[in-house]
């Protein structure tokens, strides 16, 4: 594959935290969260990471965004390991890789408005500037200026990730990382989330890595699927593939739970 | 301006609050009016009228060398909510900035600053207060420097604890993931996060930094006579406290009614500023 084609590339990823000691001494337990995973995103697709929870799944995402450190392994964005670039030039790579959180409600200060979230995702010193572009992030996201002057607690669930995706899309990122970006709403604004987020795709062909135990989800947005049980990778293939003939049992375990096997 | 005019509306809702903001703002506006209220010199001696009870010449009475009760109450309102709010304003100051560098920077910095403010904790405030202000020339100002050097640990602990959860928030995380400075992420949106329990801190803290300088002037390591504390005049009232019982009832009540303003109000703005409290204020 092309390397220009590759905008992610994980190698031998393994994570582990410690618990908190239970011993008189505070011996602490090492738990492996992920186990030498690797994995490669093609640029303008959607790849999507499955299990159960404590799979290991999210901590692939905070490990991307640099804020769990792993055991051992390297994570690859546009060919240059994010884990040894210099703090300036890695605070500028990672402006490109945003995050959408799954719940809204935490992923936005109560103390700002939408107008002030917005601008501080925006790197211009230029106010008009900043202005106009946080109106057109709100209309991208089907938001409008009456919702400058609003916080958080004054918008619905639906509105409120919205937001959270306007701001993840201000500094024009080529990587959004979807952790379980719709589980938190109900069915009718999952429907409008997940329709917002194709209609962003197809508009400004972003990758898309979507962690996500919700397996309509994942059929609607991703291209691959890679499937992870206790930290360890177990399959990845074609959605078309793994929805019509996945080959790990826990891939069948999990189709079938879910109703569409 | 807006903001301020929401908070003292809400506050004004609930019972308590509107006690707390009656009282706070009324011993404030008699100890900033204390000259133009005062009907008599508070450090003027007339040795004919000491020991007067009330009377209407003189509401509250005279102390023992006949100087009027009301007229020193005022100014020594000032001395007394001076040194509160003083000491207070020191001590929050300090524990915020420790708390706020303990609980965002963590690590080996963390764990420095709060082992520091364990061994304080440790320390006998009350014993290091009467060394220090004994050992120096009493002055409102030592007494409300030392008073808040030995005070912001509370305060410390409290905003770290608060710092270590909103550090862990999404929100946080999306302002680093955005590249903004850890400076800017601190000051923007980690402390405007932990404000409410701030205020709520130095309210209580006050009250607690008014009946402190109290003590330590009826123990006559505060402020010197002539001047004028609440704690003063209370001393004197020590010496025949049921022949003279004015003195230290007037300046009794005094401590007592501020100190429920604050605490009152301190429990209201906890209440208002809660984000998970209805109507609380953004």
């Amino acid at each position: 594959m092309d390397n220009k084609e590759l905008i992610l590339r994980i190698k031998e990823l393994s994570i582990s935290y410690r618990s908190s000691g239970s011993s008189f001494w505070g011996s602490k337990e090492e738990i492996v969260a992920v186990n030498d995973v690797s994995l490669t995103v093609r640029r303008g697709k959607t790849f999507a990471i499955v299990g159960e929870s404590g799979s290991g799944k999210t901590s692939i995402a905070m490990s991307i965004l640099g804020f769990v450190k792993p055991v051992s392994g390297t994570v690859e964005f546009n060919g240059m390991n994010l884990f040894s670039l210099e703090a300036d030039k890695r605070r500028k790579t990672m402006r490109l890789i945003q995050p959408v959180f799954q719940d809204a409600n935490s992923a936005l200060n109560p103390r700002m408005t939408v107008e002030t979230s917005l601008a501080d995702s925006i790197d211009t010193p230029d106010q008009l500037q900043k202005r106009e572009q946080t109106n057109s992030l709100l209309r991208s996201v089907g938001l409008s200026s009456d919702h400058m002057g609003k916080y958080p607690h004054q918008l619905s669930g639906g509105q409120k990730q919205r937001l959270c995706i306007a701001r993840a899309l201000a500094p024009e990122p080529e990587l959004l990382i979807l952790d379980e970006p719709v589980s938190a709403q109900d069915l009718s604004i999952q429907a409008q989330i997940l329709s917002l987020l194709l209609e962003i795709k197809k508009a400004k062909n972003i990758t898309y890595l979507l962690i996500s135990h919700d397996l309509n989800v994942v059929r609607i947005l991703a291209d691959r699927v890679a499937v992870m049980r206790s930290g360890i990778l177990v399959e990845e293939a074609s959605c078309e593939k793994f929805f019509s003939d996945p080959t790990h049992p826990y891939s069948q375990e999990l189709l079938e739970n879910s109703g569409i096997k | 301006m807006n903001a301020f005019k929401n908070l003292i509306s809400q506050l004004w809702k609930s019972p308590s609050g509107r006690i707390g903001l009656i009282l706070v703002a009324l011993f404030s506006l008699l100890a900033l009016g204390a000259p133009l209220l005062s009907p008599y010199d508070p450090i003027k001696q007339n040795l004919l009228l000491k020991s007067s009870p009330p009377s209407i010449s003189h509401l509250f009475g005279t102390d023992l060398f006949g100087r009027d009760i009301l007229s020193r109450l005022l100014y020594g309102a000032r001395v007394s909510m001076g040194i509160g709010l003083g000491s207070a304003f020191l001590a929050v100051f300090l524990g915020s900035a420790v708390g706020l560098s303990a609980g965002f920077l963590r690590g080996g910095i963390d764990t420095f600053l709060m082992r520091i403010v364990d061994l304080l904790l440790g320390f006998p405030k009350f014993f290091i207060l009467l060394l220090v202000v004994g050992l120096g020339s009493p002055s409102i100002w030592l007494t409300a420097t030392v008073l808040g050097a030995l005070s912001w640990m509370e305060i410390a602990r409290v905003v770290r604890g608060e710092v270590v959860l909103i550090r862990e928030m999404n929100y946080v995380k999306a302002a680093t993931a955005l590249g903004l400075s850890p400076m800017n992420i601190a000051m923007r949106y980690v402390l405007p996060n932990v404000s409410g329990s701030i205020i709520v801190s130095a309210t209580l803290l006050v009250g607690t930094m008014i009946l402190v300088e109290a003590s330590l002037s009826y123990l006559g390591f505060g402020v010197q006579p002539p001047d004028a504390s609440w704690g003063t005049i209370m001393n004197q009232g020590r010496i025949d406290p049921l022949g003279t019982w004015w003195i230290s009832a007037s300046a009794g009540s005094a401590i007592f009614l501020s100190l429920i303003g604050f605490n009152l109000l301190g429990d209201s703005l906890r209440d208002v500023l809660d984000p998970r409290t209805e109507n609380s204020q953004s």
